[in-house]
């Protein structure tokens, strides 16, 4: 439900998480003894996810949450999407980086985001958002776009298995970064494609869930698009990439899924 | 809420789980190699978790989820902490374990563990589930002890992470666990702690909510406590010392958490 007074405790938590994110990840920035003691790509991948938190993720936590308690059922929906980015980047930040000085800080981050994520859904009315969105959400290029990445994303993981299986070792790139396992591989194979893959089925059949995991998917999609953005420019700048041509696929979905995302929370004109 | 009807997808979801489960404790009990680049006290904590998660959580999460179709409140509770005992176990597995050939088996555990619980949760009426509640419950003991549980997790942590701050070193649990971080630390700390702490408070206020919370977690509590005791058979086994003390501390808090879930379940 959109109603501002629902959940508010779960909004006011955006400001002290916002001031946690900012804590965590200006230290990840400036202070190099912070990733000491990672190899360089888990180091470089860890900047680039503090530099998408600063410039991108509080910003539009704080934008986001002070929009809800003023009432915008978008809003709280871009809200929703954020909150759920931070929950799934804090766990690389929690079992990925090797232990640092700020594991309680991110434990934190990770913990009143989780919490502040459950404590929305209840304040959200499927019904009244389906009925919002239903008519002028582009639902079916949503659906599309989601199904794609979930399509790319399978062969690329069901490559990498074939590959492991024929191996029986982690991945080279796992390995090259420091790394113990395949996290991403986890939260993709475990939490992210199943999530893609049902919102798309939902939008396809257009059903009331579907018209509010779409807009949440597809905010998220950009993030994570843009998080991929900002790996790639920091390893070009510190000279473990040749060139940005990995950009070009993530900077794309960025779009595309930010242009849809507009699509779906465009005001609705007044009525004569 | 009608508990028979509603969310049935997601407790099917518990029978294609089981087996994935199975598959994978059997992995680790009979590959020698899964756990071979572990430390010995992680290996056999790994053996363990395996052997009591084939022996107890399995059949549990199968007999619940039948129950559970057949329309049983009770049912649906407990089911719902074995799965957040299973989503605790794997996020660990998957996340932190050094990869080994069960990693798919892993990943397939978490996420139908984690959509199966997303899934049942919204066809369970809170206040169906507290009008329910036995008139003598202990919720003023449950919330004492949930309370407890969070704090004395807390300070165990807190005993070893903060000196560690403060000598801005890494704890020596990290160091000898050959893992990246403090995987157990973290999903306690972040999830774990501030769960009991919610539950503990919605009980004591007597809030619906508390008496769906209450119950999921004492069963997370009890089965974790119960595998606790079998990864302590297994790390005496391996000659482990502290082997036996788990046995009885596991054992312990199992039985506590066991009884008190036995009082809290509702009656009708």
């Amino acid at each position: 439900m959109n109603n501002p007074k629902t959940g508010r405790w779960a909004l006011w938590l955006s400001f002290p998480l916002a001031v946690l994110l900012v804590i965590a990840s200006g230290a990840g920035v400036f202070l190099p003894s912070v990733y000491a003691n990672e190899p360089h790509l888990a180091g470089a991948g860890a900047v680039s996810a503090d530099l998408m938190n600063l410039i991108v993720v509080v910003p539009v936590l704080i934008a986001s949450a002070i929009f809800t308690l003023r009432g915008w059922m978008g809003a709280r929906l871009v809200w929703m999407s954020t909150v759920l980015y931070v929950v799934y980047a804090f766990i690389y930040y929690t079992l990925s980086v090797r232990y640092n000085a700020l594991f309680l800080i991110y434990c934190a981050v990770q913990g009143l985001s989780f919490y502040m994520l459950v404590g929305a859904l209840g304040s959200i009315s499927v019904g009244e958002i389906a009925r919002r969105y239903r008519r002028r959400g582009p639902a079916f290029a949503a659906a599309v776009l989601l199904l794609v990445i979930v399509a790319g994303a399978s062969v690329h993981w069901a490559q990498r298995a074939i590959a492991v299986v024929q191996s029986g070792k982690a991945p080279q790139d796992v390995l090259d970064a420091g790394q113990i396992t395949d996290v991403a591989a986890v939260l993709d194979l475990a939490f992210v494609l199943p999530a893609f893959a049902l919102t798309a089925v939902l939008l396809l059949m257009r059903r009331p869930m579907g018209f509010v995991l779409g807009p949440i998917i597809l905010s998220f999609t950009g993030m994570i698009a843009l998080l991929l953005v900002a790996i790639v420019a920091v390893l070009v700048d510190r000279g473990l990439a040749a060139d940005y041509s990995g950009i070009a696929v993530s900077g794309g979905i960025a779009v595309i899924a930010g242009a849809l995302l507009a699509l779906f929370l465009r005001p609705v004109p007044k009525e004569a | 809420m009608n508990t028979a009807n509603s969310g049935r997808w997601a407790v099917w979801l518990s029978f294609p789980l089981a087996v994935l489960l199975a598959v994978a404790c059997l992995g680790g009990l009979v590959d020698a190699s899964v756990y071979a680049r572990e430390s010995r006290l992680l290996a056999a904590q790994g053996i363990g978790g395996d052997a009591g998660n084939l022996l107890i959580t399995t059949p549990l999460l199968v007999l619940t989820a039948w129950l559970a179709l057949r329309g049983s409140l009770v049912a649906r509770l407990v089911w719902m902490g074995v799965l957040v005992d299973l989503i605790y176990n794997y996020l660990y597995c998957a996340l932190a374990l050094p990869f080994n050939a069960l990693f798919p088996l892993y990943c397939g555990v978490l996420a139908l563990s984690f959509y199966a619980l997303a899934g049942g949760l919204p066809s369970l009426a809170a206040d169906d589930v507290a009008s329910r509640a036995a008139p003598r419950a202990p919720v003023k003991t449950v919330a004492v002890v949930l309370l407890l549980m969070s704090l004395g997790t807390a300070a165990h942590w807190m005993q070893e992470i903060v000196p560690a701050a403060i000598g801005r070193r890494v704890p020596q649990s990290v160091i000898d666990s050959g893992l990246l971080s403090a995987p157990v630390a973290a999903l306690d700390l972040a999830f774990m702690m501030p769960a009991s702490v919610i539950a503990a408070v919605l009980l004591w206020r007597r809030k619906s909510a508390g008496f769906v919370l209450g119950p999921v977690l004492l069963t997370f509590l009890a089965l974790g406590s119960l595998v606790l005791a079998v990864m302590g058979v297994a790390m005496a086994r391996s000659g482990i010392e502290a082997g036996r003390a788990l046995v009885a501390i596991g054992a312990g808090i199992a039985a506590v958490a066991g009884w008190l879930l036995w009082r809290m379940l509702p009656r009708s």
